[in-house]
């Protein structure tokens, strides 16, 4: 194992991972799911982190500001402190490619900062940016046939409206980073005129507002079967990756992935 | 105030540490024995805040991550008690090294007290256990019942057909996958007699633990243990609290 602490400033710190065997100029960098600290949930992050450099990736774990061991509140914008992050990889390892990514909300940031860093030329984006529309309601009807009938009508209830007297029932985009509806088709047109690579997986604990493989091109438009996009639906699987075998074989897919994506330059 | 992270070269094993030392020189020392599974992230940041909060008061502290969990070396199918306690005794002589002549009390958080407990009687430390796991074979019941709520849980698992149940992948609990040797490892633990001085956090319970000296825990800093998804940042008023509880306990105990 050759993991070592990589200084981030500001009494923070990074995990890096460095191969024995580099065989690439791309670095994974993974981003906090939520609140939960740089090992990601159930050692997600970990397991994922040192298959990539088995493979000879380089790959960062670390803490935003307010989570794990980085005690202190920001000090700066979000995006400074990626950037500062992301140069801070490319001093110790001299990587200049950048994958980000990670669940739930580090699959937002990667999205914003890859908008305007050229250096990230991947993207990993677990249960990430998706609209509701015709294909969620078709997906809201095949999640019913799951339940007893005698919950349908609860949930047809809910569906049409929540009770008068309660408050506004808090939406995916109170709790969400997600760009302003409609602007993503554009910004999906700019990462992929940079050649951008993308992996998006879906998984069932994303039922909130993704319930259909068909909503990624709902969200995206035409551009959304681009090759350069890698869609993946695991209505089966929950947000967190609970059962190992998920994590197995989600971490699998990200290999395999990044090797297609993000192969070994070849020299002569 | 100062964070120090560390790897610790522990007989083949990288143990991931962190040392957070006070400003000043530090009067006292703690050393952490970290609980396990889905516990020990979802606690992650809890402890990290109280150690930040113990060094305001001169309060060093070491928080480490056994092997096979966190950060350190080691898959999850290597953690067992057996080790973790190998990797305690590892972390405290390292601490003994890193704060020379600094009076060292020994932290175990839930099945952290299985591992915290022994070692502080061998070492005749002082003891503080939070939220402590009393019986090894009580608490594996307790999460093999929670593993099985979880898999049912169509709020996890929300394309399961109700009233079905995820199949376990082999040698799983709570997440994640484990060897033969830890359940082997932790059903024969309990928490034996307690030493008189020893402090236990936990909720209001209304039969205290004799003859220790029992700290109760608001809801905000003890629920966690039940749960398995992180769904609100601990507040810091309650753990600067505990902490400056703990440090007038140290006071008074020298």
């Amino acid at each position: 194992m050759n993991e070592q602490i990589l200084d981030l400033g500001g009494q923070r710190f990074g995990l890096l991972h460095l191969p024995q065997d580099r065989r690439s100029d791309t670095a994974l960098v993974l981003l906090n799911a939520g609140m939960i600290h740089r090992t990601g949930p159930f050692r997600l992050y970990v397991e994922l982190a040192r298959r990539l450099t088995a493979a000879g990736y380089v790959a960062l774990r670390w803490d935003a500001p307010g989570i794990g061991d980085a005690l202190a509140a920001a000090d700066r914008t979000r995006h400074e402190i990626h950037t500062d992050v992301l140069d801070r990889v490319q001093a110790a390892t001299g990587c200049t490619r950048f994958v980000l990514g990670g669940i739930c909300s580090a699959a937002d940031h990667a999205w914003q900062i890859a908008g305007t860093d050229a250096r990230v030329q991947g993207l990993l984006l677990l249960d990430g940016l998706a609209r509701p529309g015709f294909w969620y309601r078709v997906g809201q009807l095949r999640l019913a046939a799951l339940r007893p009938p005698s919950r349908w009508w609860a949930m047809f209830r809910q569906q049409l409206s929540p009770p008068a007297a309660a408050a506004p029932r808090p939406t995916v985009n109170d709790y969400r980073d997600w760009p302003a509806i409609g602007t993503e088709r554009e910004q999906l047109a700019q990462l992929l005129q940079r050649d951008v690579r993308l992996f998006a997986l879906y998984t069932g604990g994303a039922a909130n507002y993704m319930l259909h493989r068909r909503q990624f091109h709902t969200t995206f438009g035409p551009q959304s079967g681009d090759e350069r996009i890698t869609l993946q639906h695991w209505p089966e699987c929950d947000h967190l990756f609970f059962d190992p075998d998920d994590r197995d074989r989600l971490i699998e897919s990200v290999l395999a992935w990044v090797q297609a994506a993000f192969p070994r330059p070849t020299h002569g | 105030m100062r964070q120090i992270p560390m790897y610790l070269n522990a007989g083949g094993e990288n143990l991931f540490a962190v040392l957070q030392r006070p400003i000043e020189a530090p009067r006292q020392a703690y050393l952490l024995c970290p609980p396990m599974l889905h516990e020990h992230p979802r606690s992650h940041r809890l402890f990290a805040l109280l150690a930040q909060s113990l060094a305001t008061h001169g309060i060093a502290s070491l928080r480490f991550d056994y092997a096979g969990s966190g950060d350190s070396s080691g898959d999850s199918q290597s953690l067992d008690l057996d080790s973790a306690d190998t990797d305690a005794e590892f972390a405290l002589a390292h601490l003994r090294q890193l704060l020379p002549d600094i009076p060292v009390t020994i932290m175990g958080i839930r099945a952290g007290a299985l591992i915290a407990a022994p070692l502080a009687r061998l070492q005749q430390l002082p003891l503080v256990l939070w939220q402590p796991v009393h019986s090894g074979a009580q608490w594996l019941q307790v999460l093999q019942r929670r593993d099985s709520e979880e898999r049912r849980s169509t709020r996890r698992f929300p394309f399961q057909r109700s009233g079905t149940q995820r199949p376990v992948a082999a040698g799983s609990l709570m997440g994640f996958r484990l060897g033969p040797t830890f359940s082997a490892s932790i059903y024969p633990r309990t928490l034996a007699e307690l030493p008189a001085d020893c402090i236990v956090l936990d909720r209001s319970v209304p039969e205290p633990i004799e003859p220790v000296r029992n700290i109760p825990l608001p809801a905000a800093l003890a629920d966690w243990a039940d749960q398995i998804d992180i769904s609100a940042p601990f507040p810091a008023q309650a753990i600067a609290e505990i902490a400056a509880t703990l440090a007038q306990a140290g006071r008074s105990a020298s």
